[in-house]
């Protein structure tokens, strides 16, 4: 695969001003993804520009799973970071469209969370 | 300023195919904003994976979308074929190009036949279909499948294609081709496809670009990106260049999908005649363990897969970014200023597959 | 020839109609098609190595009862059973299963004779 990757680690506070950067670089958003770790999650921003992809991922506990925006820059992130809030069931602040846990009609909250591992809904 | 009112369009309307729901403020007959609501078809397929032995995963992800099932198996085997550092043989690379493309000539044909019924063009729409049926029946005739080929696995393809086949297969997309290319002329040339769709949609470079618009919606609107050219499977040995417009409207987007099915076309011919021999699959062993972020072009644009494994037989994480995910953002931005009238083509310009997009 | 929608009318105003009148008129398949899961229940020795490796669970292979059931509704016709099975029993055939209109119509149980060999396998749905 000649697909180039890399991945960046940045505190939590620091998503939107790193998403204001990439924006100013020219990069495109192409997704925010979330991985159930031990007590917590990790979101990784994938940013893509001239087929090089490059990644930035936070870390969020689940005691107290808030996560700023990146819409700021990216207006485009409002379906991502609405899907954060439905299916792992994060708080993001200041999001311009808030679905309020609705994107998703699902039987269960948060089903990807590492708390349900078995995914039974109810 | 005129009265406000808001009309909801959808989930069930006569154009659309699947549930979305999009609450159109109107001031007359002027669509002001576009609110999009999803989420009626989310069928939880991501946490299945916690479920599923690895291996069993690729029928789960072909059957994410229906259209482009084996693009996306092809996604998922790659990705973990890359986790796991497994070589795929070339006979296999170049059948899986083969097949990819074939997907994508009933894909857009698919397409092109809903546009046109939603134009109101009901003898081009059976048209476009009668063709996308002789491309169903290549398909099953190598695949064994119509609609899910079934022919993708960790390691390779299931199944190998004789020689004679291949044959009858480059024959096939001869006559498919010429048939092609008259579907194709009414859509470029009919005056009332033009009057009904020229200017309609408009998304600019720009915003297109900055809203993360993928595949032909980003292709239309001049941007070149096609993520074939990142050279997975045997892609990067093919001789090929992504179609862009610039017209950014509808019909600039009835083009690039029309442009790409010849492409496909093209792509199938280079594949099969460079196809060399040999085996079809290696023995995969063991289970994955590792990170890889995976990207793939469907007919519908790039599709990411994000997967994550941890050394079992369940992946720790199967996240799956589908292309009309990524469109929803450009849609509700091209919706502001249009017709009512216009929305149905508008929503079917971006290729609308609610199933795929919420898994 | 580009003659626009006016041509492709009536050059299919000429031809024979695209469409079959099924059932009176049945495509033949191709080799390749999958249609439906056959079974050699006197091969079968119920290893259940066809039920492990069914990704859907549509198999079950009792041992005991000497019994291979398949349920048709939830076979993907992956053909992982064909590839898994070391003496050859379930066929991929090209003829697709008939309709059913219950759900437990679609259970397929197949019972292997006292000796193998001595009498047809037989096939019968599940009441």
């Amino acid at each position: 695969m000649s697909d180039e990757q890399s991945i960046e680690l940045v505190e939590r506070s620091q998503v939107s001003a790193k998403a204001a950067e990439f924006k100013a670089g020219g990069w495109r958003l192409v997704q925010i993804s979330s991985v159930p770790t031990l007590g917590g999650q990790e979101i990784t921003y994938s940013f893509d520009k001239a087929y090089r992809l490059q990644s930035v991922r936070t870390t969020v506990p689940n005691a107290d799973p808030v996560l700023p925006t990146i819409t700021g820059a990216y207006f485009a992130a409002f379906t991502y970071e609405n899907e954060l809030q439905d299916l792992v069931g994060l708080k993001v602040l200041g999001l311009p469209l808030d679905f309020k846990g609705n994107f998703y009609r699902k039987a269960m909250n948060a089903p990807l969370t590492s708390s349900n591992p078995d995914g039974k809904a109810g | 300023m005129g009265t406000r009112t808001v009309i909801p369009f959808g989930p069930q309307h006569p154009v659309l195919p699947e549930p979305v729901h999009l609450d159109l403020v109107m001031e007359d007959e002027k669509i002001v904003e576009a609110i999009p609501s999803l989420g009626y078809v989310h069928r939880g397929l991501e946490k299945l994976a916690a479920k599923k032995d690895f291996n069993d995963m690729v029928f789960v992800s072909e059957r994410i979308c229906g259209i482009c099932s084996f693009i996306h198996s092809m996604a998922y085997s790659t990705a973990i074929e890359n986790i796991m550092k497994v070589e795929v043989p070339e006979r296999a690379q170049y059948l899986r190009v083969m097949w990819a493309e074939m997907s994508r000539v009933h894909s857009h044909l698919l397409w092109l036949g809903l546009a046109a019924d939603a134009l109101g063009y009901e003898s081009l729409f059976m048209h476009s279909w009668r063709v996308r049926e002789k491309v169903l029946d290549v398909i099953e005739e190598t695949s064994g499948g119509r609609v899910i080929f079934g022919t993708c696995k960790i390691g390779g393809v299931r199944r190998d294609v004789d020689a004679a086949t291949l044959d009858k297969t480059l024959k096939m997309f001869d006559d498919i081709e010429v048939e092609c290319q008259e579907i194709v002329h009414v859509f470029a040339g009919d005056p009332s496809v033009h009057k009904r769709v020229a200017g309609v949609g408009i998304l600019s470079k720009d915003d297109a670009y900055a809203l993360g618009a993928v595949g032909p919606v980003l292709r239309a609107s001049g941007v070149t990106w096609d993520a074939r050219k990142l050279g997975y499977a045997a892609y990067g040995k093919l001789e090929w260049e992504p179609v862009v417009e610039t017209g950014c409207d509808v019909p600039a987007r009835v083009l690039v999908r029309a442009k790409e099915i010849f492409q496909s076309i093209g792509l199938i011919r280079q594949a099969i005649k460079k196809m060399p021999k040999g085996p079809v699959e290696v023995r995969v062993t063991g289970n994955p363990n590792g990170e890889t972020i995976m990207r793939v072009e469907q007919p519908r644009g790039e599709l990411v897969y994000h997967i994550q494994a941890n050394g079992t037989k369940n992946l720790a994480r199967f996240r799956v970014r589908t292309p009309t995910f990524a469109n929803i953002p450009p849609l509700v931005k091209m919706l502001p200023g249009c017709e009512l009238a216009d929305v149905p083509i508008i929503v079917l310009s971006i290729d609308p597959c609610i199933s795929c997009t919420e898994r | 020839m580009k003659l626009g929608m006016p041509g492709m009318v009536l050059r299919s105003a000429a031809k024979k109609p695209a469409t079959r009148r099924f059932p009176a008129e049945i495509r033949p398949a191709y080799s390749a098609t999958r249609g439906h899961v056959a079974m050699d229940i006197a091969k079968c020795n119920f290893c259940t190595l066809c039920q492990l490796r069914c990704p859907t669970g549509a198999i079950v292979v009792n041992k005991q009862e000497k019994t291979w059931q398949i349920d048709r509704m939830r076979c993907i016709l992956c053909t992982a059973c064909v590839g898994a099975c070391t003496r050859k029993c379930p066929t991929m055939e090209t003829s697709y299963a008939p309709p059913v209109g219950e759900r437990r119509e679609s259970l397929v149980r197949f019972t292997q004779a006292a000796v193998p060999g001595t009498s047809p396998a037989g096939e019968a749905g599940r009441a």
